[in-house]
Parts: structure tokens; sequence; C-alpha cells
């Protein structure tokens, strides 16, 4: 009686164990996420460098620049004759200006708009830059006369131009040189370059000028040559909000369905996840308002199902469609930073690009002593590199704000 | 020691001392006070007290290690905040550990304490005046506050950081390592210059000496700007170049702060460096030093 107790005991022990085991779970199971694949992203990454310029963007700098051309024209004697464009040191600010101020946009004055310095690079030896400014500034000596005329602002004889004189012109020339931040190094002598474009746009008061400058630049020159005395009406670039974010990213998404589309049939068609409200919202405030860092952010938030991937990491055939997911977007780790790193990156800041020798004179270091953190921060993709220049890579900005910042270093705003 | 303890004891109640009747009765008063001052000495007690003493020793050294460490790790920014709360910590621990074992030997009620007290200070002012100076003297510094962890500071002829704050001294470590502690006694007749009090950035006073015949204006603007375009510089504060004249030279003095008072001497060395790269690119003059006319003595 007793043996048949404990048999029976034990066995219901043993279903219940084995139940256990074989119990299907009662919540489906999450299924796992993995990275896009590389060559996905690459092609990615290619399609943001042909993102219009965000229509925000475009809206403020027009704005600024009529209100303060028609203030200029109202009283030119009196009036500052510039506007500097103050962006973050991430963003590219010379196809920001030109997509801004192109003639037949609307919003814009009625002006005739010159770009000088489009492309325009420190040269070697940073001492130069004054010559180089001259040279691509100042009129050669076989223009035409008027032309010579409009443009010699350092001639003590050109006198200001008056109310008449300016009614009398046809149309308000509007210089534009997009990127102060090439003007400049942050070295003895370096900034000689400002003051030159800072005497000219004051002293030639016939013609409107419009900067372009990262806020970590002008903080700098503001304490150096106090800028703002000289060029006064500045306007920073607006932060995206996570609905402006989405409709400048939304062509990205056809990006994936022109991928799919352009190569064989056999290949599954690729789409995006239309992110929700929230998503967006997350994107702006994680990108700190920045339309590259968000579209960096939002690029390595894209996940595939694990599903979709072969062993050697790349699409499943015989899928009709890939979804893309957009997970939370997070800012990339930043590792523990040295000291020269955190010197390195500021002076990448505030220079926006600069080549290995250009950092090693900013610095008062040898090229060799800045090589190899240079090449640890490229190692880990807090900058990049292209060519022979080095710019902080967008994604990072955020962090390395911070933690600057915190390392009690003059930062511009985030 | 029971003497005092009777008299003390004595004095709290009024009683008057000198009264013959009361003479006699001083040893049942003695014995009386001493059950009530004490309490039963035991094994376990003594155990207790062990080790209340070795874990608050423990507690000292983990606090020390500990507020270094997260101190060295965290931003600039607050690594002064986190090392000044060590001196605090400390004392929260002494403070709690000392109660803790007078607690367990005697019975610390309002009387009793004041007997205790008048007897400490009786027994430290005669055997240990000196250390007893230098733990008042550390009290008042951290409530005077003349300087601070991680401040650096001068204090007779010693200079460099403060780089911890016991009972009966301060540590500093020297530009050239070296750990010396200082009596906080010794505080209280030396003069303490404090380079930075609290703040990260300290003052950098870099001199130059350029012969008379140099273009001053010149080398003033190469100044200002060695400083602003030093990666050390702290471009929040002000960079000021003060011009002396010499009876041989033009003395010019760079005042300038880097973000971090620790690159004191490396900042001279980069200002330095630079300023003397400028000037030679500028082939700007340094004084020369007079030379005589020989005199020819014949014998």
């Amino acid at each position: 009686m007793a043996d048949n107790a404990f048999t029976t005991t034990l066995t219901q022990l043993r279903q219940n164990i084995s139940t256990w085991f074989s119990r299907t779970p009662a919540v489906e199971m999450i299924e796992p996420l993995v990275d896009v694949p590389p060559a996905i992203l690459k092609q990615f990454q290619a399609s943001v460098l042909k993102l219009s310029v965000p229509d925000p963007y475009q809206q403020t700098i027009r704005k600024a620049l009529t209100e303060a051309i028609q203030e200029w024209q109202m009283n030119p004697e009196l009036e500052n004759n510039s506007l500097v464009v103050l962006g973050r040191s991430v963003e590219d600010l010379a196809p920001i200006l030109k997509a801004s101020l192109q003639q037949d946009e609307p919003g814009m004055p009625d002006c005739e708009v010159r770009f000088f310095l489009g492309g325009y690079q420190r040269p070697v030896a940073a001492l130069e830059i004054p010559q180089h400014l001259r040279r691509e500034l100042e009129p050669k000596p076989d223009a035409p006369q008027e032309e010579a005329t409009l443009s010699q602002p350092c001639s003590t004889n050109a006198a200001p131009l008056t109310q008449t004189d300016l009614e009398e012109q046809e149309l308000p020339v509007v210089m534009v040189v997009p990127s102060l931040e090439q003007c400049f190094l942050r070295c003895i002598q370096g900034w000689e370059g400002i003051e030159y474009l800072q005497a000219m746009a004051t002293q030639d008061t016939s013609k409107f000028w419009v900067f372009g400058c990262n806020h970590w630049a002008w903080a700098f020159l503001e304490r150096v040559c106090k800028i703002s005395a000289y060029l006064e009406r500045t306007v920073a670039l607006p932060k995206l909000s996570g609905e402006e974010l989405q409709a400048w990213l939304e062509p990205l998404q056809e990006t994936a369905l022109e991928m799919a589309a352009g190569d064989d049939e056999s290949r599954p068609q690729l789409t995006v996840e239309p992110g929700l409200e929230t998503h967006w919202a997350s994107l702006s405030n994680a990108a700190s308002g920045i339309a590259s860092t968000a579209a960096q952010l939002w690029l390595q938030a894209l996940k595939l199902k694990a599903a979709c991937l072969t062993e050697e990491g790349v699409l499943v055939d015989a899928l009709e469609q890939v979804e893309l997911l957009c997970t939370k977007p997070a800012h990339p780790g930043l590792m523990s930073l040295e000291v020269m790193d955190r010197y390195v990156l500021h002076s990448l800041l505030i220079h926006r690009e600069m080549t290995r020798s250009q950092l090693a004179l900013s610095l008062g270091e040898a090229e060799r002593t800045i090589r190899s953190r240079l090449q640890v921060l490229r190692r880990e993709g807090i900058i990049r590199q292209r060519g022979r220049r080095f710019t902080v890579h967008p994604a990072h900005y955020p962090k390395i704000y911070s933690e600057l910042s915190n390392n009690n270093f003059l930062v511009g705003e985030a | 020691m029971v003497e005092h303890f009777a008299i003390l004891d004595a004095v709290s109640h009024g009683w008057p001392l000198a009264q013959p009747g009361l003479m006699g009765q001083t040893p049942t008063i003695d014995a009386e006070t001493a059950n009530r001052l004490l309490k039963p000495f035991t094994l376990k007690v003594a155990v207790q007290a062990i080790l209340a003493v070795l874990l608050s020793y423990g507690l000292l050294l983990s606090i020390r290690s500990l507020i270094n460490a997260i101190s060295e790790k965290v931003p600039r920014r607050f690594r002064l905040i986190i090392k000044q709360s060590m001196p605090f910590l400390k004392a929260l621990v002494l403070v709690f550990t000392m109660g803790y074992v007078l607690n367990l030997f005697f019975n610390l009620n309002g009387p009793n304490l004041i007997a205790l007290t008048g007897t400490i200070a009786l027994a430290l002012g005669f055997a240990f005046k000196d250390y007893a100076s230098s733990i008042v003297a550390g009290l008042v510094n951290l409530v005077e506050g003349p300087f601070r962890m991680g401040d650096r500071v001068q204090i007779g002829e010693h200079y460099g950081e403060v780089v911890d704050y016991g009972l009966r001294g301060l540590m500093i470590q020297t530009p050239d390592d070296n750990a010396v502690t200082i009596p906080h006694s010794s505080t209280w007749t030396s003069p303490i210059s404090n380079a930075n009090s609290g703040q990260l950035e300290a003052q950098v006073v870099t001199e130059f000496y350029f012969a008379h015949s140099a273009d001053i204006g010149r080398v003033v603007d190469i100044l200002y700007q060695a400083a602003y375009s030093s990666r050390y510089t702290q471009l929040k504060l002000p960079v000021v170049v003060v011009v002396k004249e010499e009876p041989w030279s033009t003395r010019l003095r760079l005042k300038a702060y880097p973000m971090d008072a620790r690159d004191e001497f490396i900042y001279k060395t980069d200002l330095i460096l630079r300023i003397k790269k400028a000037c030679a690119r500028q082939k700007i003059s340094y004084p020369q030093v007079p030379t005589l006319p020989v005199l020819k003595i014949d014998s």
C-alpha cells in the first residue's frame, strides 16, 4: 500500500517536472533584432548626403536675411551690414547657405548673391590665410572698374554709400563667406584672416555680408577678437522637432525601395517601418535637434529581424519583403577619453575639419604625438577622415559636447 | 583620575569641598561617582571597542581611497566637489566612533558628560598639548575653510596640492611629487597662500624679458595670442599682460588661467615654447648681458 502511494507520488512528480519543461510559452517570444548589413547602411549613408537642406533651416536663414537687408537698406550708415549664420560643428554650413540663398526660392529678398571661398580649405601654412583671403576677395587688377570699386573694402577713400546711392543701384550685393572656421587656426597669428574679414565687412558698407560659422568657433573668436562687436547680427539654425525630422528623412524611406528595385528581381523588397510620433520625438531629443546627428542616429537605430539574414550576414533571398525596423534612437557609446583626446576633439569642434599638421600646430604638439590618438579616435568611430581631413562624427556630438563641457572647456551651443 | 571625577562631580552638584565633615566621606563619593560614571568592563565590551576602532580605521581608509578614485574618474568639474567631501566624511566617522566607544565604557548622561569632558580636556592639555592643538586647528580650518581638498596652497616653504586632510595634519603633494605632511597647528601661525580657493583654475604668471630695443607692442600682441591659443587656457577667464621697465630689460608678465590648476607647470612650458618660437620668427631681441671693458692692469 505504502509502496503504491510512493510510486504514485513519484509518477506525479515526474509528470509535473516534464510538464514544466515542455510547457509552451504563454507569450510569444520577441524575435531578436540584428544590425543592418554594412552594404545597405552604406547606400543609406550615400542617400543622407543627397538629402535636401531641412526646410526650417532654409526658412530661418531667408527670414533673417530679409529682415537684416531691409534694416540695412533703411539705414546703411548705422545698421550693421552683415549677418552671421551659426550652426553646430557637425553641420556643413556651405551647402546649407547655398541652398537657402538661391535667388529663385520663395521668401528670398531681391539681391545679387555672390559666393566666396566655396569649398575653401585652410592652407597647410595657416599664417598664409590672410594672403589667401586677399587673393580671393579683393578685386583682380584686370577686373572691370565698377566691380573693383564695389569690392574695395579696405580702401579708406571708399566712402559709405548713401540712401540715394543705394536707390540708384539696381540690387543690393550680398557677399557670402560660408565658413569662417576655415579662415583661422588657433595658433599665434592664426586669426589674422578673421581680423581682415571683419575689417573688410565693416569698412565696405556698400555690400551686405553673410558669414557662416559654427557656435564653437564663434565662442572662441568672441573671446580672442571680440568678433560680435563687428559682426553683431547673428541667427542660429533652429533645433528640428520630431515632425520636422520625419519630413526631412522621408526620402530615405523611398531609398530603401529604390535599392531593392535597382538590383536583380530575386532580391527581397526593402521597406522601412514608419516610426511612431514618439520615435521621431525621441530622435529629436537624442540628436538635440541637429539634422546631421539625427540622420546618423536614425540609421544606427534601424534593425532587422535576425531571421532575415543568412549566416553570412546577407539578406535571405527567399523572402519577398524585408522590413527595416526603427528601434529607439540612442547615442553610441563613447570610450573613456584621455586628456589628449579631449584637446583634439575640442580643436576639431572649433575648426570643424582639420588636417593632422594643422591639429599639431594648433595644439602645440609634434605630429607624431597626436598621430596615435587620432588613430584610436578614428578606430572608435568618434572622428571621421575624408582625405587628409578629420571631422567629428555627428552621432557622437551630443556626448562629446557634455564630456567637454563637464571638463571645463569653452563650448559652443549644444 | 578618580580624584578628578570626584572633584568635578562635587563641583557640579554644588558640594562644599572644603567642609571638614565631607572630606572624610570622599572615598565613598569617589566609589559612587566611579560606579555612576563607568560601565562594567567585560571582555565583550573590549571586543566591541576594538572592532569599532578597526571598523572606523577601515572606513577612513576606504573613504580616502574611494573618494580619490572617484574624483579622478569623474569629469574635472566634479573633481573638487567630491574631494572636498572627504574631511567631512572622515570627521563624521571619527565622531561616531568616539561616541560609540565612549558609550561602551561610560554612562553618558548630562552631568557625567560634563565631568568627562573636563577630565579629557585636562588630560589632553597636559599630555597631548600639540596633538590637541592640531586637532582643534584642523576643526577650525574645516569650518573657516582657508583651503580645501584639491586646492593648491603655499604653507610656509611648502607649495602643492592638498591631497589628504587628517585628524592631525594635512598632506600636500609638491610639483616634484613629494608628499609633505603639515600639522594643522602650524596653520595657526604660518601664512596660507591659496592659489585656487576651491576653483579648478588658478592664475599662472609667466615672466619674459626683452631688450629695450624690441617692439614691445608687437611682443604684447604675441603674448596675448599665445595665451588665447594655448590648448590649456581657460578662455572664460581674462588674460592680462603687464609691462615693467627694468634697468637692463623690459619685463613682461603674462597672467592667464589654465583650465585645470594642475596643468600650471606644463601650461607655463607651453606658453614659453610657443612665445619663443613666435619671437624668433619675428626677430624680436632678448636682453644682452653688457660686456664690460677689460681692464689691463700693468704690474
